[in-house]
């Protein structure tokens, strides 16, 4: 979507020509345009061999005086790969077609407090461009980053319109989390609430040398996020509008069909009870065999309907009893196509001294839930505006103004599970009830689940604000090789957050007269209503000065510079019980004056560091940068506050050697690059953590009539606490072949995190308190990434295609290196580090499990296995896990191997050097990323593709992952259509799946007891975006007045593809973390608010 | 170029100045240590924080559920074979050490010292509970009573103290605690302890531990294995009897016989269920309230599913008195056995103000007071339905709304520790019987008694035999009678495993044979409450459709974890409950836990273990 280009270079060795002797000159005029055949400004064209040249003027035309012989004329400009011409003495006019070079040596790099030459950079950094945004109908930066950028890893927790995530650069930075430093223009923020039109790059600095120069601010990585520069020339106004239809990806395919679940609901409840009937489907639904069989004869006949029981087949007189045909809570729950658009305008320009670039966004996303009121609306708003003044002839002056809003209502269930309606609907939705009553009243299920949601009036809804104020100079003497810049941001955030929890009516009988007798879910606090209001107020300041010069030979360039940062944090939460009305949207109409609640919270941080940067460059061969920052916190005691942080990086333009002569043909560039930096941490830490603090809460207490508020002692103070460390060592090459059509970009890194603050050794216990914490703990990490791509274009019809495919591959892991451990002491729970539990050597991510190879198939074999374990002096062969009630092993029962031979299946000491039948099985990290970028470009004809991908991640199921054990989990759980014929019968000993029987403890207990059989691999490859794109012809559109019309259509996560949905595809691979983090914090995985796939057609008007 | 070298000199100025800033920030919504102690409102703030010590308003009617008063559907936890020394156990310090901190730190003298050590007080009170918890529960452990701040402190190590030790400083804190606490008056709700508390505890631990060292004198639990010397058996019951005086004598509380909160209910039930502590008699209670502090005691008890079904056992049962002071005899003079009604009627009014009695009322859904037998398809499992804290109303049941508060130590078990103290120094006087036991025997609605019983002003001078049965190798009459008095009067406030370890008679709890009413007859409809409506029906085979509603399914005698009604010759049956249960020697002292053995091979375990 380029429609003219302007040659960035200008040319500033102006050349004087070299007349003299001539004695005969003739005149070449020309035009130099680009594959588009749009004009290039600024291009030089220079007589090879000599000084003599020109450039090339507003309408890309030239003209140069030569020698009247043949001559050779080379044309250049930045961002096009440069054209030999050979002109004949003839020949007095010509025209050159210079191919786009975007992954040209002249490529320019953001990196920290500047701008680099990408030839000339040490570090490991990586750049995107706008194309990433471009096109995209995602709703937020966040999400459109998702693999595009390789180590950039960023994983969401479920499909919510504005989720957002944590960047993460490299794998595992620490145990306390180490998230990547993102600055938005140099200033700290949230990329979320980022108009991402606005956006021109993200650059990330990975190595430490790179990211050195923001000290303990940027450990694990920097993310560098540039919004565009104002145009040069006459306001240009870009309108840009795209409208989508969006839909799940994954939708869980369960039983809907009523009769067949409730079968199945007591298969799997008798099973396991050994043959004893429930009186209930869970609370809301009563049972009984007669009622069963009742299902079954109506099933049969098709007579289905509800009636009211007269207190026969086990149910209480007056109450409902259902005979559904099918009901699906999911169906029901959701849109079957949600529309949202955005929109997008901008308008820039300059007139060379002041120059603008204004923006303005709309984004609305309309809400997948199924009710007009109570669906998940998102809106979000941006403003931008973005001026510079040239005040003085060497003082710049700039303003950067960026507001951002967003507005969110998550409709939530008043039951239990904190209103997670996924969870109810697994645990109340049974198919064997319907949403509503006869007479339109929910039912007991619908009220627990999709009905309470649809038509209840709970929710949260959340409103998020920014306003962020950047406003710096520049100022440059000495023909611009001294400078000095300074920046100032005020920075505002605001979080409002209100959440009501309104009871909802329901029925579940009916009165003498018929009629339903109305009720609600008992919870002593009935209506609830609470308002979170946070703000943080932060201010950040920079100022740096800067020397460049070449020196012959010698390139130097060095920097001094000063940052400051303070943050204040405050947030009040108010609740109140009892409504005025259920629609009451302010905590002011509330009535309760018993359970109020008030409390408050403040903190407050200061950062500050002295900087600097030192370049050499020898002849464009040898590439030398150091970094060091003196860094300061708050976080730290007195004696521990200030550090100092150094790294150093060099580069070996190989290809630049004088005795290379590897035909740039071939070879048109090789670079080898080394860096090592060592960072403090001060970020993932408490604000407080080194003083004693006393908090004051509200005692659950009634002392002297009141709940009085109440302290306790504070915990133990660490000892003395200073920096966590992260050391970085990093080996890259960077190789061109065929004339930098084929680029390549790789990179080998080990991180080492030393100090890391956790809990102090294991102390007696009337100690009293929690071991304190220091800095005790070692971690490593190691990993790679490599970058190839192909750039060039052919000629198609006489018209050049322009094509690109660009693949990329990383990977990482991480080992623990030190621990307070001694024992090596493992938990139950498979994943160790999810646990908090590590030991010296473990690898993050690890899965201890025990091997099934298959499942007991006769009973001889049971009773053999129990012989044995008898033998050792057990009760049972597996005493870890109930697969039934009383621990009996029946055939069809998973088989689990006795790894330590000992007679029966037990944990050992639970201790790396003793883990009993555990082993590792898997880790759940996930290992070799990738991503693949094609994108074709033809008589205005564009075509992209973006496919990323896990290579290797294993999964376990956790604990009650409903949405995938089904009734093994809970026998009133959702049935899943895939286990059906899929479990193990005498008549199908070949099942993947075992015997039919709920609470079964393998599947029930989850991570607990994760196996071989049931691990799941989450590797996969998706089609994360698809566009297709048509620019107008430049001379119908500018008939009309305008400069550029293209149309297009984009696709996002229309395709994926993974090993599990083998098994099912009911569940999303990138979709597998804990429940709703909005609404819970703990376990739960395997369904959540779904991924969606958007079909987006576009618009995109330049005036 | 003058300029700008001023320009550059100016910024660097200004990153001079910022980095000579201390970059020192302190946090607003948490206090600083010293500004809690620096006011009595701070002071205050942190005291309210020991009350967390104490038993949750969910807990306090649950504490008594493992014991001999009578079956309950599961018999895990930590009193039962279940548990051992690799189980999670209670043994946490960090209360002590959160009083510690306090003592440590409350040194600000721009308070007052009056001020310092009324607070100080409180907190010492509160680290005699915590070490008296300990003690019961893991005997001796070691004293602290300074904070631990190095990890690497040599104190860590310590092995156990001796008992006397612990008792020493138990009885040192609580002394100090009554010397220096200023309140001596009845709290609201009697909700915050005063002075008189630490005079109750000091009694109840006393008492404790004076029993202890003579009931477990020679067997494996001997205080002599940790030489302990300073303390006799009789030092510490006379200084039971001592603390238990000192209460009765301040006048500030009473034994509650009045109406003032009755709905017709009882005086003793009143102390129970009333809305608002009886605080003439309640020392301390934990508070409920239907809406700020709910409790769950109709749930608890009156719900088919929550709760371990907790019931009275015959045996107990039988062990309350006749109203005139007799002893009670389960059959009629013909040899056949009383029928509920008949068993539950002219006993002494406790018995039937803890279980659903004959005569039992309570609300129904509409409001009015109804007859209400026992529930016996989902509640009970021995015909005798606990009902002592639950309020008898039927919208209590399902979900947890009960706002009644619930008394921890009450003045009625200072009349008792009196007693007992006395009658095991072998000075107790008819005087003090007619106190003590005859004052809460009065309330009782008893009139009389016999010699074997002791009447409402003479002790007992013979040993009734029923009573003598339930305590063999006690012969005192007087000891023997005290223990009945005491059983009945405390049922079910959770002081009964604690008398059974000290009194070195745990097995009560094994050997019950938990039977339950006397039930006359299987396969027919039966009005247990005799009040016209059919309660439940009986049978071994199936029941039929028409008694669904009140159709229980027994066993013969042989169904572990299920109601059995056992044939009697003298005709009917008598209902039982059977469970295994178990309880070796080494069970009366909890095992010091494996991992903290590990963590400190100082520490010797407990015997048996």
């Amino acid at each position: 979507m380029r429609f003219f280009k302007l040659c960035a270079l200008t040319l500033s060795l102006l050349l004087m020509a070299e007349f003299g002797a001539l004695a005969q000159t003739r005149t070449i005029s020309g035009k130099v345009v680009d594959s588009g055949k749009a004009p290039v400004v600024g291009a030089a064209v220079i007589q090879e061999g000599t000084r003599n040249g020109n450039t090339t003027g507003v309408n890309g035309e030239f003209s140069i005086n030569v020698p009247a012989q043949d001559v050779i004329l080379e044309v250049s400009c930045l961002g096009y790969q440069t054209e030999r011409v050979n002109v004949p003495a003839s020949q007095g006019t010509i025209v050159v077609v210079l191919k786009d070079d975007s992954f040209s040596l002249t490529e320019t790099v953001v990196v920290g407090y500047g701008t680099q030459k990408k030839v000339n950079l040490t570090g490991a950094v990586e750049q995107v461009t706008s194309e990433v945004f471009e096109g995209r109908a995602a709703t937020n930066v966040t999400q459109m980053l998702e693999g595009a950028v390789p180590n950039l890893n960023i994983t969401l927790a479920d499909g919510k319109p504005g989720r957002t995530a944590a960047f993460n650069v490299r794998g595992t930075g620490s145990i306390n989390g180490g998230s990547a430093l993102v600055l938005i223009d140099g200033v700290e923020g949230d990329p979320s609430m980022l108009n991402p039109n606005d956006i021109e790059t993200v650059s990330v600095l990975k190595d430490a040398a790179a990211a050195a120069i923001y000290g303990a601010r940027a450990p694990y990585g920097v993310v560098l996020i540039t919004t565009k520069e104002a145009s040069q020339g006459k306001p240009q106004i870009n309108y840009t509008a795209n409208f989508s239809i969006e839909a799940p990806q994954n939708k869980p395919d369960v039983v809907t069909d009523g009769y067949i679940w409730a079968e199945h609901f007591y298969k799997a409840y008798s099973t396991y009870n050994e043959g004893a009937k429930p009186s209930g489907i869970n609370k809301t639904q009563q049972f009984s065999l007669a009622w069963l069989e009742e299902y079954k004869r109506r099933h049969d006949s098709g007579n289905f309907g509800t009636i009211i029981s007269d207190g026969s087949m086990g149910t209480t007189k007056g109450r409902y009893v259902y005979f559904p045909e099918e009901v699906d809570y999911f169906a029901a729950l959701y849109k079957d196509i949600v529309p949202s658009m955005n929109h997008n305008i901008s308008i820039s320009g300059s007139d060379g001294k002041f120059d603008y670039y204004l923006s303005g966004r709309y984004h609305h996303f309309d809400g997948l839930f199924n009710s007009d009121k109570q669906t998940d609306r998102y809106n979000s708003y941006n403003l931008r505006a973005k001026m510079g003044y040239q005040a003085l002839p060497w003082l710049k002056i700039t303003n950067n103004l960026d507001y951002g809003f967003n507005k969110y209502y998550n409709p939530i269930t008043y039951s239990e599970g904190s209103g997670v309606v996924y969870r109810n609907i697994a645990d109340e939705g049974h198919p064997s009830e319907p949403l509503l009553n006869p007479d339109g009243t929910l039912t007991y299920s619908g009220v627990y689940s999709t009905a309470d949601l649809i038509y209840g009036q709970s929710g949260i809804n959340t409103v998020n604000e920014v306003l962020k104020n950047t406003t710096g100079f520049v100022a440059q003497w000495l023909d611009n090789t001294l400078r000095l810049k300074g920046d100032f941001t005020y920075r505002k955030t605001t979080y409002e957050r209100t959440k009501k929890e309104a009871r909802t009516p329901y029925a579940k009988s009916v009165d003498a007269d018929g009629n339903s007798i109305i009720e609600y879910i008992k919870d002593p606090a009935g209506n609830k209503f609470s308002e979170t209001n946070t703000w943080r107020r932060y201010i950040a300041t920079n100022i740096y000065t800067e020397y460049e010069n070449t020196f012959g030979k010698h390139y130097v360039k060095g920097m001094v510079g000063w940052n400051y940062e303070n943050s204040n944090n405050k947030e009040v939460y108010a609740s109140n019980t009892d409504f005025l009305t259920p629609d009451i949207e302010n905590l002011n109409l509330t009535l309760g004056t018993d359970n109020k609640s008030t409390t408050s919270s403040w903190s407050a941080y200061q950062f500050g560091g002295a900087f600097f940067r030192f370049n050499y460059i020898f002849d464009e061969r040898y590439l030398l940068e150091f970094n060091g920052r003196y860094d300061g916190s708050s976080r730290f005691p007195a004696n521990h506050r200030w550090a100092f942080f150094p790294s150093v990086s060099a580069g070996w333009r190989v290809s630049q050697e004088p005795w290379w002569h590897v035909s740039p043909a071939f070879i048109s560039n090789l670079k080898l690059r080394a860096s090592y930096g060592s960072l403090g941490n001060a970020n993932g830490l408490g604000n407080y953590q080194y003083k004693q603090t006393m908090s004051v809460s509200t005692s659950g207490r009634l002392l002297n009539g009141v709940k009085q508020r109440y302290t306790t002692a504070p915990g133990a103070l660490p000892d003395d606490l200073t920096w966590e460390t992260a050391t970085t060592y990093d080996v890259g090459v960077d190789v061109g072949f065929f004339n930098s059509r084929l680029t390549v970009t790789a990179d080998s890194y080990l991180r080492k995190t030393v100090n890391m603050i956790v809990a102090g050794p294991t102390v007696p216990d009337v100690f009293g308190a929690s071991s304190p914490k220091g800095n005790y703990a070692d971690m490593s990490t190691r990993g790679f990434e490599v970058s190839v791509a192909w750039h060039d274009d052919i000629d198609l019809g006489g018209k050049p295609l322009t094509y690109s495919v660009k693949a990329s591959l990383h990977d990482y892991y991480s080992i623990i290196d030190k621990y307070n451990n001694a024992n090596k002491d493992l938990v139950n729970n498979a994943n160790q580090s999810l646990a908090g539990n590590y030991y010296e050597g473990m690898r993050i991510g690890e899965l201890w499990g025990f091997t099934s190879n298959g499942l007991w198939q006769t009973q001889a074999e049971v009773d053999a296995a129990i012989a044995g374990a008898k033998a050792a002096g057990q009760k049972y062969y597996n005493p870890l896990m109930q697969t039934s009630k009383s621990y009996t092993i029946y055939p069809g029962d998973i088989k689990f191997e006795d790894l330590n031979g000992n007679g029966y299946i037990d944990r050992g000491k639970n201790q790396v050097g003793d883990p009993g039948d555990r082993r590792i099985i898997g880790n759940e990290d996930p290992r070799f990323l990738y991503s693949f970028n094609l994108s074709l470009d033809w008589n205005g004809i564009w075509a992209n593709a973006f496919f990323q991908g896990v290579g290797k991640q294993d999964w376990f199921p956790s604990n009650e992952a409903s949405m995938f054990w089904g009734q093994y989990n809970r026998p009133y759980n959702n049935l899943p259509k895939w286990h059906l014929g899929n479990y193990w019968t005498e008549d199908n000993p070949d099942a993947y799946l075992p015997r039919y029987a709920g609470y079964y403890a393998p599947f029930y207990k989850g991570t607990n007891n994760a196996s071989t059989r049931y691990l799941q691999s989450v590797a996969y490859c998706r089609l994360k975006n698809v566009q297709l794109g048509y620019r107008l012809p430049k001379n119908w559109v500018e008939s009309v007045g305008m400069k550029g019309v293209s149309v297009y259509f984009s696709g996002e996560n229309l395709f994926t593809w993974s090993p599990l949905y083998k098994l099912t595809k009911d569940i999303n691979v990138s979709n597998i973390g804990t429940s709703d983090p909005d609404l819970t914090t703990g376990s739960g995985d395997a369904y959540n608010y779904p991924m969606l796939k958007t079909y987006t057609f576009g618009i995109n008007i330049t005036f | 170029m003058k300029k700008i070298l001023t320009y550059i000199t100016l910024a660097l100025a200004v990153g001079a100045f910022s980095v000579s800033c201390d970059f020192n920030e302190d946090p607003k919504s948490s206090a600083s240590v010293d500004m809690m102690f620096s006011s009595e409102g701070g002071l205050q703030t942190y005291m309210y924080g020991f009350y967390e010590a104490l038993p949750s308003r969910t807990g306090v009617y649950t504490l008594d559920s493992t014991t001999d008063y009578g079956p309950k559907n599961s018999v895990g936890g930590v009193e039962v074979g279940a548990f051992t020394d690799e189980s999670e156990t209670s043994w946490s310090w960090s209360n002590l050490r959160n009083i510690n901190f306090f003592l440590e730190k409350n040194v600000n003298e721009s308070l007052s010292e009056k001020v310092r050590n009324n607070y100080n007080g409180i907190a010492r009170l509160f680290r005699a509970y915590f070490y008296y918890d300990k003690l019961v529960k893991y005997g001796p452990v070691p004293w602290i009573d300074w904070v631990f701040n190095s990890p690497e402190d040599e104190r860590l190590m310590n092995t156990q103290d001796t008992r006397d030790v612990i008792i020493g400083h138990i009885i040192e804190d609580l002394d100090y605690a009554f010397n220096n606490i200023i309140e001596s008056k009845a709290t609201l709700n009697s909700s915050l302890v005063n002075k008189w508390t630490a005079m109750a505890f000091k009694s109840r631990i006393c008492l404790f531990e004076a029993a202890w060292r003579k009931y477990h004198a020679g067997d494996q639990l001997d205080i002599a294995r940790t030489g302990c010397t300073q303390f006799s058996a009789n030092d510490l019951y006379t200084m039971a009897a001592d603390a238990a005086k000192k209460v009765m004598d301040s006048g500030v509380y009473s034994i509650y016989t009045g109406t003032k909160y009755s709905n017709g209910r009882g005086a003793y039930r009143q102390l129970f269920i009333a809305d608002n502590t009886v605080t003439q008699e309640v020392i301390l209670a934990i508070v409920a309230d239907e809406t700020l502090c709910i409790g769950e005691q109709n749930w608890w008890y009156n719900s088919s599913t929550y709760g371990p079904h907790l019931g009275m056992s015959r045996k107990f049962a039988k062990s309350y008195l006749n109203i005139d002071g007799t002893p009670y005899n389960e059959k009629n003079e013909d040899g056949t056995f009383k029928t509920f009604k008949q068993e539950t009627t002219g006993r002494d009014t406790r018995l039937n103000e803890t279980i659903r009695a004959w005569d039992y009322t309570r609300k129904n859904s509409l409001g009015a007071y109804e007859a209400t037998a026992a529930n016996f398809t989902g509640h009970t499992l021995s015909g005798y339905q606990v009902t002592k804290w639950v309020i008898d109303d039927i919208l209590y049941d399902d979900h947890s709304s009960n706002g009644n508060d619930e008394p921890l130590i009450r003045y009625a078990e200072m009349l008792l520790n009196y007693a007992e103290a006395k009658a095991e120094l072998g000075t107790l006087s008819d005087g003090d019987w007619a106190q003590t036991i005859g004052t809460l025997r009065k309330r009782a609605g008893i009139t009389g008694g016999t010699p074997q019983t002791g009447t409402l002003t003479t002790k007992p001078t013979e040993v009734e035999p029923y009573i003598a049965s339930y305590y063999p190798g006690v012969t005192d009459p007087v000891i023997l009678e005290i223990r009945r008095e005491r059983a009945i009067e405390l049922a079910y406030e959770g002081l009964r495993m604690t008398d059974l370890k000290r009194w070195a008679c745990c097995n009560l709890w094994v050997d019950d044979p938990w039977e339950g009413i006397f039930v006359p007859a299987l396969d027919e409809p039966l009005d247990i409450n005799e009040d016209g409506v059919d309660d439940v029906y009986f049978t071994y085979g199936d029941i039929p459709s028409e008694f669904k509603g009140i159709g229980v399914k027994v066993g013969n005698g042989n169904s572990k974890n299920d109601v059995n009604l056992i044939a009697q010759p003298e005709g009917g049956y008598i209902m039982k409950y059977i469970k295994d249960r178990e309880w070796p020697q080494r069970q009366y002292l909890y095992p010091i836990p494996k991992t903290v053995m590990q963590k400190n091979p100082n520490l010797k375990q407990n015997p048996g273990w």
